[in-house]
């Protein structure tokens, strides 16, 4: 009697309870917008309706998450990995009758769902808080206009471009149970990847650079999803997830 | 009957360090079979090769008469087991670990209590496992191997932490479980506990396994311990072979000798005798595992 991947999946899903890195990652968005709210409404005598408020409200909320995201990821990806290493669970799940690539899949499309989840649950918060502002400060005109399709779309390439961190960070975390080295490097890295673009004609091979890059795209109007980093993103996503399952294949219990 | 777990000159090693060294293990069906050794002997190593966590070549490692190598989903599936410190997760209940266990393995929803009533910890069961105390955690981490109800059962330590009413409780489970026609292979350190319930016995050191059979194969062996009630037990140490004299004493009116051979026996009878003294008693009494563990491996 062999287990199936649904059932590795609904078992994967269940250890997560509990895991205060998920309600993190939703109270994340939540904290920003709420921090807007109270610095559009600090600024009521300034507002005006001549232009569509919904793009300057977008714009100072991405500008949080073009460096939030990716530490999300990568904290996401060693709390889930975490689960396991604390535990001593490996040896179990790697006991249990089933092919490695279930554990290893399900934990990935969990990863990926969680801050996939966080990024949709970031647009609801962003149009409803600019609901609110609305009916707060009808001056700002919120509702009067309607919120610009290309907020969304900075939120989907955001996903996209966060793919190669997420799969990076957690193949980091599968190798090294260590927060400092998992979750600290990505500080690290996204710092380097703040100085590199802009100053290294290479920065798009880095992925660390990519968050920063789309912010700044976003402003300049560029509202693109497909680009080339995009699709560096994915291929390093395919890369480190790849390595991810032959390291976990090829893990020996100590 | 063929066995239920076969090695054939198991061999294992970590970089140049070599664990194991040809080991041919024999655990019959329905046995509880103890697996001893010093630390570092090869024991955890051995166990991790037979639940496929360590890797070894083919057809050295069976189980059910399949290689591990070749039907490991299989063979985990028909096998419970518990690797040292139980691989529960703390931010759990008690309750939430054994219903991801319903979920990998699903059964009638009431065999979550049936299994938490077994393990004792019914109480227990909505608190948080990181509040466990170590005995606690052993527990759940025995009823999470026992939860598919599994032929094999392979426990590592398995009463680790437990109090002496823990231990006895485990020991009648492991014992019902046998009684159901399970096949249990453990290992501990308690020789005691090992002694009470273990049908058969592989002893291993330095990697290689150094004794196998039934329990009381190794205890009906030649050696035993004779208490001789003599009219002058102190002149009878004196007249015993120097051989004789390093493992006898005398206390009140008797003389102890450890024999470890017949021959020796019937000189020391012989030498006594013909020393002139009365022998008037002889009790006979097997030592303990844990003497013949010692003496197995002391270098």
């Amino acid at each position: 009697m062999s287990i199936s991947f649904i059932q590795v999946l609904k078992a994967e899903f269940q250890k997560t309870k509990n895991i205060w890195g998920l309600t993190l990652s939703l109270l994340g968005p939540l904290a920003v917008l709420l921090i807007l709210i109270i610095g559009f409404i600090n600024q009521a005598e300034t507002a005006t309706n001549e232009v569509n408020p919904w793009i300057n409200f977008a714009k100072y909320t991405f500008q949080f998450f073009f460096f939030l995201y990716p530490l999300f990821a990568a904290l996401a990806a060693f709390l889930l990995s975490n689960i396991e290493h604390k535990n001593r669970g490996f040896k179990q799940i790697f006991t249990l009758p089933a092919p490695k690539i279930y554990f290893y899949g399900s934990k990935v499309l969990i990863l990926l769902f969680w801050i996939f989840s966080s990024i949709v649950f970031a647009g609801i918060v962003l149009y409803l808080s600019g609901q609110l502002l609305g009916w707060i400060v009808p001056a700002y005109g919120f509702h009067e206009y309607n919120i610009v399709p290309a907020s969304y779309v900075f939120l989907v390439r955001l996903y996209i471009t966060l793919l190669s961190i997420i799969a990076i960070h957690f193949f980091l975390s599968l190798y090294w149970d260590n927060f400092i080295v998992t979750v600290g490097s990505a500080v690290f890295l996204l710092i380097l990847g703040l100085i590199m673009y802009g100053n290294w004609k290479y920065a798009y091979l880095f992925p660390y650079s990519y968050s920063i890059q789309h912010w700044m795209e976003y402003n300049q109007g560029n509202t693109q999803i497909w680009t080339r980093e995009s699709w560096i993103s994915l291929f390093y996503a395919l890369t480190f997830f790849s390595a991810g399952y032959l390291l976990i294949s090829k893990k020996n219990i100590t | 009957m063929s066995p239920i777990i076969e090695t054939h000159a198991l061999s294992f090693q970590y970089g140049k360090q070599r664990i194991l060294k040809d080991i041919n293990l024999s655990v019959p069906e329905n046995s509880i079979y103890g697996f001893l050794g010093p630390n570092g002997a090869g024991k955890s190593t051995t166990i991790k090769v037979l639940l496929g966590l360590l890797r070894v070549p083919q057809k050295t490692a069976f189980l059910f008469g399949k290689d591990i190598r070749q039907k490991r989903i299989e063979i985990l599936s028909r096998i419970g087991n518990l690797i040292e410190t139980p691989s529960i997760y703390g931010h759990l209940t008690a309750f939430d670990n054994l219903k991801i266990m319903h979920t990998l393995y699903p059964s009638a929803k009431s065999r979550i209590e049936e299994v938490l009533e077994l393990i004792g910890l019914s109480h227990a069961a909505h608190k948080k496992v990181k509040h466990f105390s170590m005995g606690m955690k052993q527990r759940l981490g025995i009823g999470l191997a026992l939860f598919h109800d599994p032929d094999l059962l392979v426990l590592d330590e398995p009463v680790n932490g437990l109090d002496p009413s823990g231990i006895h409780e485990i020991r009648q489970l492991l014992l019902q479980l046998q009684a159901s026609g399970k096949t249990i292979f453990i290992s501990s350190h308690l020789l005691s506990e090992i002694e009470k319930t273990c049908s058969h016995l592989g002893i291993i050191k330095n990697g290689s396994v150094i004794f196998q059979g039934k329990m009381d194969e190794l205890q009906s062996g030649n050696r035993r311990l004779v208490k001789l009630k003599l009219n002058d037990p102190a002149k009878g140490l004196s007249l015993l072979p120097e051989y004789l004299k390093q493992e006898a004493s005398v206390e009140e009116q008797f003389l102890h000798v450890d024999i470890r051979d017949d021959q020796h026996f019937q000189k020391m009878i012989q030498q006594l005798i013909e020393g002139g003294l009365e022998l008037y008693d002889i009790e006979r009494h097997s030592p303990s595992l844990e003497s013949l563990f010692m003496d197995l491996t002391k270098n």
